[in-house]
């Protein structure tokens, strides 16, 4: 087997970044196909053979008992034991990946042991995937893709970066906690350097921190940008996806599909984007399922003769 | 009447587990788990009391300019809580009572009439 290229220390940036974001749950396949212990052979070739696959885990209600492959296969059919059920020919010593893993990680897994393909549990040890090497080059792939596209949406929206100091750019990872709010922090430091109005860099500060959640909550990690102009901030955050389905729906307040844990720590009460649409003055969202999506929220920071927020933004209805 | 993190913990015999910047006044109180909905409607200036007690606490609370977070119920303030507290300069203080019964003890220290 070739030797996946996921040396990281010899990789461009952008690249290490990018794998170092994509998880194992990214790129497995989760419509699992799987036999019975009891099945015979007989059947789990045929099933193999229908779905153009060369091994199948055996599972019996989320739990994985082993695995089969065609090479278990072929010998059975050359002892002439295809009629025997599935549990006597599996192999019961599986290596198998956890979700949650880094997909570098599973990406080695190939090389050291050989094998085509590596069942996928969750913490909690049920069967909720597979991943085979092919699995993991589409998911790059595809990554890469996103990437590009972002690079060059970037392009067309940014006339002249390098020759404007006042665009601060965060990378924001997926269910990275533990640095939620430092792209907030920073925003909020200069604006206040800048000796904006306190409203105003409070109302930039709650934009900035709804994106950066969402960003961790929500998307495969992604891309905080804040442009100072003299008399506005402009934040955009952008994400690789998975993007949103119905965005009238997820600008409802109270609308969420934040997990159980994610409830528990005190985020996912669906008020991110309806939050961040109350403090903007102008607010763009667009977002493509499959693609990402891209939220822009600006601010007026010094008051406007036509001023669109009453006493600084707080006690709307 | 406003408090420093320091008179408030005294008065209310909470503990003062981190001291926060050495100006902060606590004007008023927000009592609220969801951390979207203190970061869009606390007012600032405001202690949070809540029962939660991981870092994005002190994130939220830095973002929306609240000086304190009044941690209810005993629930543990892990280090790393701290750790972000002290560099942050918030106020981090802690209590056995429950969110109810501490919303109304900071109201009648902040001497707010009902």
């Amino acid at each position: 087997m070739k030797v996946l290229p996921l040396a990281a220390e010899q990789l461009p940036l952008v690249l290490q970044e990018l794998l170092f974001t994509l998880k194992i749950r990214d790129a497995m396949t989760r419509a699992v196909v799987a036999v019975r212990r009891k099945d015979t052979l007989r059947q789990a070739q045929d099933l193999m053979r229908t779905r153009g696959i060369t091994g199948v885990p055996v599972v019996e209600q989320d739990r994985l008992f082993g695995i089969l492959s065609m090479d278990d296969i072929l010998r059975a059919m050359e002892a002439g034991r295809m009629d025997e059920p599935v549990e006597r020919h599996m192999s019961t010593r599986v290596v198998v990946l956890e979700e949650d893993m880094p997909l570098t990680f599973g990406a080695t897994y190939f090389d050291k042991y050989g094998f085509g393909r590596f069942p996928v549990l969750s913490r909690d040890n049920r069967l909720v995937g597979i991943l085979t090497s092919r699995d993991v080059s589409s998911a790059l792939l595809m990554a890469l893709y996103r990437e590009f596209d972002k690079l060059e949406s970037l392009r067309a929206a940014q006339v002249s970066p390098a020759a404007d100091p006042a665009v601060l750019r965060f990378r924001v990872q997926r269910f990275d906690f533990e640095n939620a709010g430092k792209a907030t922090h920073e925003i909020k430091k200069r604006l206040r350097e800048r000796g904006a109005d306190p409203g105003r860099v409070r109302r930039a500060a709650v934009a900035a921190y709804e994106m950066e959640m969402n960003q961790i909550v929500h998307s495969y990690g992604g891309t905080l940008f804040c442009r100072i102009e003299a008399d506005r901030v402009e934040i955009t955050a952008e994400d690789g996806g998975p993007g949103i389905p119905d965005v009238d729906e997820a600008l409802q307040e109270g609308f969420t599909t934040a997990t159980e844990w994610i409830k528990s720590l005190g985020f996912g009460a669906g008020m991110g984007l309806a939050n961040i649409r109350r403090v903007a003055d102008t607010f763009e969202i667009r977002s493509e399922p499959g693609i990402g999506t891209r939220v822009r929220a600006g601010i007026h920071l010094a008051p406007a003769t036509e001023e669109p927020h009453p006493a600084g933004g707080e006690g709307q209805p | 009447m406003t408090q420093t993190p320091a008179s408030m913990a005294r008065a209310l015999g909470a503990n003062l587990v981190c001291s926060g910047h050495p100006s902060a006044v606590i004007a008023a109180g927000f009592t609220c788990d969801l951390l979207s909905e203190v970061i869009a409607n606390a007012p600032a200036g405001a202690l949070l009391i809540t029962v939660l007690g991981h870092p994005n606490v002190v994130a939220v609370a830095v973002a929306a300019d609240l000086p304190a977070v009044l941690v209810c119920q005993g629930r543990a303030i892990p280090p790393e809580t701290r750790t972000a507290a002290d560099r942050e300069g918030i106020a981090l203080l802690s209590t056995p009572m429950n969110a109810f019964d501490a919303s109304v003890a900071v109201h009648r220290i902040l001497g707010k009439t009902a």
